[in-house]
């Protein structure tokens, strides 16, 4: 029981954490947010009894990839004016079919979360896989029945969330 | 000259002696603290708890023991921190004043060990570290206008989380870990402690100073690429052991020799590298107080300040112990393989049970730690500090390099010398001619500077 409570504390806390860190318009506070929120998430996996991937996302993702984009932010000017003032949404055209594309790809993820958790319910226990069981539900497709290839949409479509952030950001950096 | 290497063995032979004295009258300070609680059954309670077998996660059917046990635990490791702290800067002070040729602290001692006042230079000052702290605690918390008031003041309190944590993760001995022993111990201490950057870029940004950011900025390009040598150094020497498991890495250099010599050109780049890690001299460019003025701790004041000081000495000791217990046999005096070869000879003294009975104990890991803590301190006050763009070649140019190669050397000595290190000893002998040949090559160019009188 008291390993579902911290479980969702945890959750909850990388939830804020994230959203702090899209939202924020200090963009310093934000990579610190982002940092915090690393730290919770490798908490999470030694949760779930993997100690080895805890390990590499403190010392990979937070330890190295966050400091450095720490470190590219120090080389900024402290406050950028521009930001403080550009609006908050400012509509335009061709925002509607991202919005669209976006709503079906959270509702997709959403949807299978709750397949998820309708199957083996919260308990953290059942969540405890091995680094070999992992990589099973990921990639292997040929013995769908037991753990095989069960996330592999999830997967999928981690990738397309990865490519818009990309395009998102050399859209956001071009020049006007 | 030959007075000059007379006093200079003389000198030498005198700090050394020094230097270990103080190390075991330390040592028979903790002892009885360490007993007492052996007495009232704290260790076993923690030990059973927390301890060898499991590891807080995975006891969180009982969540709330968990967290007494843990407070305890968390209590236990910022004592022994906070002890060898105040005995570091002790040290570190007199030892430094006996290389200047001065006295160091005199006047504040203990009075009923010498009389107030009277200027002793072995054991004078014993206070002064504590009246240290006194004043620093009387002083008001400055938070600068334009500052970020938020992360001015979690910078210093991350900084000091991280030494507690890492000391908790650290085995004094086979069976007491207070806060819990990982599969992969070490990785996860390094994990830890690579946080230590995190929290100086934090301080070096919310002070909005310009000698803080610029502190800050060099902080992140030394620890970040001195992060590298220091894991491929430790993976080379992991090679030889099979396991990232602090017990098994001390189990093994009890079975074979201490790791020391299977390779030495690993402890060496380990050590640097660990130097670097911890920001002191000759690396010490973050907070470097002749260029900026204290580097990222410029605006801090009182007890943020005086965390950011608990936190170096803390790594530099915790450091020191993980040097020990890697490379120099750890919690056990003599290796198991050695005495069992000496063992008829022993038998016949009849003082192998002594030795048997002394010989895996806490107290020679702090014991080691305090070798290597002198060793460092001796770095830093007999090298001067290195250019920024010398730092970087050192780090990029010359060590990982060796390291990389180190690594397959040690593959090899694993796969076709069934764990002889042959290959690791060519690799250490070529590395040291090279490093002559260059030596001699910078001594003949400098020969001729022009003497400032």
């Amino acid at each position: 029981m008291w390993s579902e409570v911290l479980y969702l504390v945890l959750l909850i806390g990388v939830l804020i954490l994230s959203l702090v860190a899209i939202f924020n318009r200090e963009v310093f506070n934000a990579a610190v947010s982002l940092v915090f929120a690393f730290i919770l998430l490798s908490g999470i996996y030694l949760l779930l009894g993997s100690e080895f991937l805890a390990v590499i996302q403190l010392i990979i993702y937070a330890g190295a990839i966050a400091i450095l984009i720490l470190f590219a932010i120090m080389h900024t000017p402290a406050k950028i004016e521009s930001l403080g003032q550009a609006k908050i949404f400012d509509y335009k055209p061709h925002y509607l079919p991202a919005f669209l594309l976006g709503i079906v790809v959270f509702s997709t993820l959403l949807g299978i979360g709750f397949l998820i958790i309708k199957e083996i319910g919260i308990n953290v226990n059942n969540f405890k896989i091995t680094l070999k069981d992992f990589a099973n539900a990921l990639f292997n497709l040929k013995d769908i029945g037991n753990y095989g290839g069960r996330f592999v949409l999830v997967f999928e479509l981690a990738g397309i969330l990865i490519l818009a952030s990309v395009i998102a950001a050399i859209t956001v950096a071009k020049k006007e | 000259m030959k007075n000059d290497i007379l006093r200079f063995v003389n000198f030498t032979i005198k700090t050394i002696v020094f230097y270990f004295l103080i190390s075991f009258a330390l040592i028979l300070l903790i002892l009885p603290i360490y007993y007492l609680m052996d007495m009232l059954g704290v260790l076993a309670l923690i030990n059973n708890i927390l301890g060898v077998n499991g590891g807080i996660w995975k006891n969180f059917g009982n969540l709330p023991m968990v967290i007494a046990t843990s407070v305890i635990g968390i209590i236990l490791v910022i004592t022994v921190l906070m002890v060898s702290v105040i005995v570091n800067v002790w040290i570190e002070r007199k030892l430094s004043a006996k290389i200047q040729g001065r006295m160091g602290p005199t006047l504040v001692n203990l009075p009923f060990l010498l009389k107030a006042g009277s200027k002793n230079m072995w054991l004078g000052g014993l206070v002064q570290p504590i009246a240290d702290v006194i004043k620093l605690i009387q002083k008001e918390i400055m938070i600068p206008q334009g500052s970020y008031p938020f992360l001015y003041i979690l910078s210093p309190i991350l900084a000091f989380t991280t030494v507690v944590v890492a000391f908790g993760m650290f085995p004094f001995s086979n069976n007491y870990i207070l806060l819990g022993n990982l599969d992969v111990g070490l990785l996860f201490i390094f994990a830890v402690s690579s946080y230590m950057v995190l929290s100086l870029v934090l301080a070096a940004w919310a002070s909005n100073n310009k000698y803080s950011l610029l502190g800050g900025l060099r902080t992140v390009a030394q620890m970040l690429s001195y992060e590298i040598p220091l894991l491929l150094s430790f993976l080379a020497v992991m090679v030889f052991t099979g396991s990232f498991k602090i017990v098994d890495i001390v189990s093994f250099q009890n079975d074979h020799f201490w790791l020391i010599f299977y390779s030495p050109l690993m402890f060496v780049i380990f050590l640097w590298s660990m130097v670097a890690e911890n920001n002191r001299a000759p690396f010490d460019l973050p907070e470097a107080e002749s260029e900026l003025v204290a580097g990222f701790v410029t605006e801090y004041s009182s007890m943020t300040f005086a965390l950011f000081y608990l936190a170096e000495y803390g790594y530099l000791f915790f450091n020191s112990a993980i040097i020990a217990t890697i490379f120099l046999g750890g919690y056990s005096l003599i290796p198991h393989s050695i005495l069992n070869l000496l063992s008829p000879l022993l038998q016949s003294i009849g003082i192998y049970g002594y030795i048997m009975a002394i010989n895996d104990n806490f107290i020679w890991i702090i014991l080691k730690a305090f070798v290597v803590v002198g060793l460092i301190m001796f770095f830093r006050w007999t090298y001067p500090r290195i250019r920024i763009d010398h730092l970087m070649d050192l780090a990029w140019k010359a060590f990982i390099p060796i390291t990389l190669i180190s690594m397959m050397v040690s593959a090899i000595d694993v796969l076709l010398f069934n764990k002889i290190p042959v290959l690791s000893w060519i690799l250490f002998a070529f590395v040291v001619y090279l490093a002559s040949k260059r030596n001699v090559k910078l001594s003949t160019k400098y020969r001729n500077i022009p003497k400032f009188t």
